[in-house]
């Protein structure tokens, strides 16, 4: 994948993230909440993924192994 | 520039359409608990507030206590209105437009007499405001006094949930936005492979014989890789074994087309010296032509097997009377050169399903080669039956020159002649060998030989008997 590719995909993430911090903390609006849910909501997207990553290279491991 | 690729929009528009299918009930179903929610959450306030009010009241029934509830609730500017058994309002706070009556249907009363709590909804005719009320009986446990309806603002109520309303949706949004991100990197990853095959398979189709896709993934699309990369290196060798196989038809045919030519020139323009030479520069022209039409109806029929557009006739043969057969075909040529044939044929040897003019073909050349191959001894036709594996086995047995070992491995091939020279002089074409393992095989047998030089050689061909009990 090509160097625009990989940012116009970075730059959807984050604004879906902003739009999601956002609408969890405006009605109590603070500096700190704000990055904490931030931070929060970064660690929900990141399980899954990070949970994909080990087994797929727990499989790749696997395949390679026996070959 | 980006490239569109269709299948990396048709792959990321499904996963969107997928996610946008969860969503947007998702979304809906959220937004009715809020509703929901803040609704009753409403109703319980206000109701709770009319039954205190409505308890306050029915432990001391009079005007001191309402006007009191009346200021109670205007200062903590609640709208209560208080009613009595007959629908006159008696107690007023913050709905001034309701004026002195407040009317109740009988299911209301009914409803409120046995002590149950009821629902209203009222709206201001000026303002166009709407009002939820809970009213609760005033009762002491024995008698029925009226009752008091708290009231909550509708439009209020409205207002919050439009706040939430527009909060779920930016966070909709947001999930959108994220999922939209996601979904462009994973179905670019997931189409590269197809995308790579799609490029390199049109290389190849192209001509690019050398083109290869490397994908080292191990599940189906590796596979398919693997075996587009098979496909080119099987097209490669078919091109190539095309040119070789060119190349040594020419060759072979320039070799009797050149004596043709030169000694027919000969013969035209009359350069013979005696009626002698004419006989002999005319046999070589007939034995030629007869080579060559030999030649091309050889290599008509293999080109017919190996591309199998040979269909077989199979049927149930008796193979020793084929052997017997072919014996009496060519013992007279055999005697000739003073061969002695010999048939050993075992008891007992069951039909076999196969092509009749295809068996004798390969009985008939493997028995030629031998007398061709023989000056002197003897010449043997085995046929015997292996009933441990249901097979019949036909040998093939000479004492003629033999096959060097380290050439016996070749013999089978197209054009392959042991001595160019020697099989020249007996009329060979090269081929027969190949046709005959080509036909071997096509009736699922196998054939193979040994052979010493100057002793002699054996070609033995297992067949299984094939087909279904007769």
């Amino acid at each position: 994948m090509k160097q625009l590719e990989w940012v116009i995909a970075i730059l959807l993430v984050l604004v879906g993230l902003s739009c999601l911090t956002m609408s969890a903390t405006i009605l109590n609006p603070s500096l700190s909440e704000l990055w904490s849910t931030f931070f929060r909501i970064c660690t929900l997207v990141g399980i899954p993924v990070v949970i994909a990553g080990v087994l797929y290279l727990i499989l790749k491991g696997k395949k390679g192994d026996p070959k | 520039m980006m490239q569109w690729n269709r299948i990396v929009i048709k792959l990321g528009g499904t996963i969107i359409v997928l996610f946008l299918i969860v969503l947007l009930p998702l979304g809906f179903v959220m937004n009715q608990i809020f509703s929901g929610f803040y609704s009753s959450q409403a109703e319980k306030e206000i109701g709770h507030l009319a039954l205190r009010y409505a308890n306050a009241i029915a432990s001391r029934r009079d005007a001191m206590t309402v006007s009191m509830i009346e200021m109670m609730s205007e200062f903590s500017d609640m709208k209560v209105v208080i009613a009595d058994g007959q629908g006159q309002v008696i107690g007023n706070s913050g709905l001034n437009w309701i004026g002195e009556r407040f009317p109740l249907s009988q299911d209301q009363v009914s409803l409120l007499k046995q002590g149950r709590s009821i629902q209203i909804v009222i709206s201001d005719p000026s303002s166009e405001e709407r009002f939820l009320g809970i009213g609760q009986p005033i009762a002491d446990g024995t008698s029925f006094y009226g009752t008091v309806i708290a009231f909550s603002s509708v439009n209020g109520l409205d207002q919050s949930l439009q706040k939430v309303r527009k909060l779920l949706a930016l966070s909709g949004i947001g999930a959108f936005f994220l999922a939209l991100g996601f979904t462009y990197i994973i179905s670019k990853k997931l189409s590269n492979p197809l995308i790579q095959m799609e490029l390199a398979t049109r290389k190849i189709a192209k001509g690019e014989l050398e083109t290869r896709v490397a994908i080292p993934s191990h599940d189906e699309i590796g596979s398919l890789a693997k075996a587009v990369n098979d496909l080119a290196v099987d097209l490669q060798r078919y091109r190539d074994t095309r040119t070789e196989f060119l190349a040594n038809v020419s060759h072979e045919l320039r070799t009797p087309m050149t004596y043709l030519e030169g000694y027919a020139k000969v013969l035209k323009d009359e350069l013979v010296e005696s009626e002698e030479e004419r006989k002999l520069y005319l046999d070589i022209i007939y034995l030629e032509t007869i080579r060559l039409s030999r030649l091309i109806h050889d290599l008509f029929e293999l080109s017919k097997i190996e591309e199998g557009k040979i269909s077989l006739y199979r049927e149930w043969l008796d193979l020793s009377e084929l052997v017997r057969n072919v014996v009496l075909k060519v013992e007279p040529k055999a005697k000739r050169k003073g061969l002695a044939v010999e048939t050993v044929i075992q008891d007992g040897i069951p039909l076999m399903y196969a092509d009749g003019l295809r068996m004798e073909q390969v009985v008939m050349n493997l028995a030629d080669n031998a007398i061709r191959y023989t000056e002197h001894g003897t010449i043997r036709m085995e046929l015997r039956y292996r009933l441990g594996d249901k097979k019949i086995k036909v040998v093939i047995e000479d004492t003629g020159v033999g096959i060097p070992k380290d050439k016996l491995p070749y013999i089978f091939e197209r054009f392959y002649r042991v001595e160019k020279s020697r099989s020249r002089e007996y009329g060979g074409t090269g081929l027969g060998l190949a046709i005959v393992k080509q036909l071997v095989e096509l009736q699922d047998g196998s054939i193979e030989v040994v052979s010493q030089v100057q002793k002699g050689t054996r070609f033995e061909v297992t067949f299984p008997i094939g087909g279904k009990n007769p």
